[in-house]
């Protein structure tokens, strides 16, 4: 998978796209490690609008991605999922964890 | 009107003009407009016309005399009250007396004592504002109530339609709902999920009357929106907690008891946060399994704290009833309390045949109340567990109390041979070589887009299920990776190396991969068997973990895969797996 990154302000976005799964590890980790050191970014987003499919893999991803944001004192938004892939954070309950919109 | 201070609009009737003018010029002089009239019949005509504040009135008078002239006056101003002061000449009293009778309010005797006569004006004018202030006021609340009903009624109509009871036309529900007031706070819902699995719920908000009725407003929508999802009614409690604590006061909550029927598997499973116990009844009355309020009614606690474990029990080969009532149905069967209301409800229900109970239960509340209103809501709901279903299920059926939820039971060839009319189907065998190199997921969810119409609908959900039981197979089965791995931080990275390395080095093994399209007894849906040559696992250890956003990084994807599938059952000691996805569209 290719991931696109940009950045704006105290932002960075993540754009995730098709496949969602095991498979996207090591791009989705290479994607967001550099912006976990910087110091610049206080948000997070990643936005899953061109995922078609995701399952608990990525699931297990976000929250880890999740756990080093917070320990660097950063937040991840969850945004733009299709609603196959909402369900699935639903149902999940990641809205206790992540702001989605 | 009166409407400056003192000036009043005073008809004047004498027929004799020089004590007319006179008074005229005396009512003049004391901020008075008067109207004059020289006879009954044109004082009648004026009065018509204008009806005055106050009018003064000659007695003796040829044609129409005062008195009739007056009871004329009071029948022409009907409710309104106009005061009339008699003119008497002195020397006939008696005129005082006729005078009143006739519908006078004070008189005067001839030759008038103005001081007197203005004294009289004063105090009638100061009643007369009384009186209409009064008048006003009731008018007002007249109006008020005319507009509180029509809003009542449109309300009441509203909310009928809005609750939909005559729209629970499920078979199995039987239900009663009484409200103490015109609107309850009781609220009775039921519904089938895609799966046709049946859920009914009984929530009592606070109060009751119009305020309570609003409360449960919430709670319904949530209701049909996650049935219509195939949500657990674990996962229901929490949603519906969450949205009464969003919407209502803090000081406003609901007491609810949502049940869930799973005919097919002989199963009722119970979420009960402050309802009275749900029972229920075996064949002969009796109580078969009690389900007491484990939590906090909905809107108490926050999302974060909120308990969504729900009981279950395998309620055997008979079939029963579950019966679901609220606090006021409870305190009517008798208010020394819970415990003995409750008695009285089951008593009532054990003394007749299956198809009889709700209705005696209905008599024997209705005997206790004696014509008198109940003081809360009455809400009962008797849903019938039938038990046929049940011959073809080979899993051995105890009467035992499982906790959490979970899907999880023995596959048997039974459920396979009630398969019937397979629309299409496909097996994929794969072995190392595959294995170790094709992407499977996509290339199966391709094949299933290309030969189902409906398949993009369908592919996000067969993705995951694919996906995730696929997966197990490989990583598990055949890997032998342990999930426990991905428990510390680095581990889903050592994980991810580690399946890497083995699927390289993966010599031999097996998977086999079946979908079919297929008619069940439940109706229209795709079937995904997985198997694989692994070990296999301990299937009925296996206990689903929580499906919550928590820390834990496995055991969610198999928690995911029962929400989003009708059924999810493993076999050969955990060797295979099943899942169905129910299909939109008619069974045959």
């Amino acid at each position: 998978m290719d991931i696109k990154v940009t950045t704006s302000g105290s932002v960075a976005s993540i754009y995730m796209n098709g496949r969602f799964d095991f498979s996207a590890h090591r791009a989705f980790k290479e994607a967001y490690d550099p912006l976990l050191q910087q110091k610049g970014f206080t948000s997070l987003e990643i936005n899953l609008a061109n995922v078609a499919y995701m399952d608990s893999s990525a699931l297990g991803m976000l929250l880890l991605l999740h756990e080093r944001a917070q320990a660097e004192g950063k937040t991840v938004v969850l945004c733009r999922a299709n609603s196959t892939v909402m369900q699935i954070l639903d149902i999940a309950n990641f809205g206790k964890l992540f702001t989605i919109r | 009107m009166p409407t400056t201070k003192t000036g009043l609009t005073i008809l004047v009737v004498d027929d004799s003009r020089p004590d007319l003018a006179l008074m005229t010029a005396m009512l003049a002089k004391m901020g008075h407009e008067v109207m004059q009239s020289t006879s009954g019949e044109a004082a009648l005509d004026i009065f018509r016309q204008q009806i005055p504040d106050m009018v003064l009135m000659d007695v003796l008078m040829p044609g129409i005399g005062g008195f009739d002239a007056v009871r004329e006056m009071r029948h022409i101003a009907q409710d309104n009250w106009i005061p009339i002061i008699f003119i008497t000449a002195l020397g006939q009293e008696d005129d005082i007396v006729r005078g009143i009778e006739a519908g006078g309010d004070d008189y005067v005797l001839k030759p008038i004592n103005y001081k007197m006569l203005d004294a009289k004006i004063n105090s009638l004018h100061q009643h007369l504002r009384f009186f209409r202030e009064k008048e006003e006021q009731s008018q007002m609340l007249r109006d008020y109530q005319v507009r509180t009903e029509e809003e009542q009624n449109t309300a009441q109509d509203f909310m009928a339609r809005l609750l939909a009871l005559d729209k629970i036309k499920d078979p199995l529900v039987q239900f009663r709902l009484q409200p103490a007031e015109v609107f309850s706070g009781d609220l009775i819902a039921a519904a089938r999920t895609p799966a046709g699995h049946l859920y009914a719920m009984l929530a009592d908000s606070t109060g009751h009357g119009l305020t309570a009725a609003l409360a449960v407003m919430p709670v319904l929508q949530s209701f049909h929106a996650m049935v219509a999802k195939g949500y657990s009614i674990g996962a229901l409690a929490a949603e519906i907690n969450r949205k009464i604590r969003e919407y209502l006061p803090a000081n406003r909550f609901v007491a609810a008891v949502l049940i869930a029927l799973d005919e097919k598997n002989g199963r009722v499973s119970v979420w009960n946060g402050g309802c009275p116990p749900a029972i229920l009844l075996n064949p002969d009355g009796m109580v078969a399994c009690q389900f007491d309020s484990r939590h906090l009614p909905l809107g108490i606690l926050n999302p974060n704290s909120f308990d969504d474990e729900v009981t279950h029990y395998h309620y055997g080969d008979q079939p029963c009833q579950l019966l679901l009532c609220s606090d006021g149905a409870v305190d009517s069967a008798d208010p020394g309390g819970m415990e003995i209301g409750m008695s009285h409800l089951l008593q009532a229900a054990r003394t007749e045949s299956l198809a009889e109970r709700l209705s005696s239960m209905v008599r024997m509340l209705e005997q206790q109340l004696a014509g008198k209103q109940a003081h809360d809501d009455i809400a009962l709901i008797l849903v019938d567990c039938p038990a046929e279903a049940l011959e073809e299920m080979p899993i051995p059926v105890q009467p035992e109390l499982i906790r959490r939820e979970t899907n999880l039971m023995s596959a048997t060839l039974a459920q396979e041979q009630h398969e019937e009319q397979v629309e299409w189907q496909f097996a994929l065998t794969l072995t190392a070589p595959q294995l170790r190199q094709a992407d499977i997921v996509p290339l199966l969810l391709h094949v299933v887009n290309q030969i189902e119409l409906d398949g993009a609908s369908l592919s996000g959900k067969l993705f995951l299920i694919l996906s995730e039981l696929f997966n197990n197979a490989l990583d598990h089965g055949l890997l032998k990776l342990d999930s426990a791995l991905k428990n510390d931080p680095q581990g889903m990275d050592r994980y991810f190396e580690e399946r890497a390395i083995r699927l390289k080095q993966l010599g031999q093994g097996e998977i086999k991969i079946r979908l079919l399209k297929t008619y069940t007894v439940a109706g229209l849906c795709l079937k995904i068997i997985i198997s694989d040559t692994g070990d296999g696992f301990d299937f009925q250890a296996f206990q689903t973990a929580a499906l919550d956003a928590s820390m834990r990084r496995h055991g969610r994807g198999i928690a995911l895969v029962e929400s989003l599938s009708s059924q999810l059952y493993y076999a050969d000691n955990g060797r295979e797996s099943h899942a169905s996805i129910p299909l939109p569209g008619a069974g045959q």
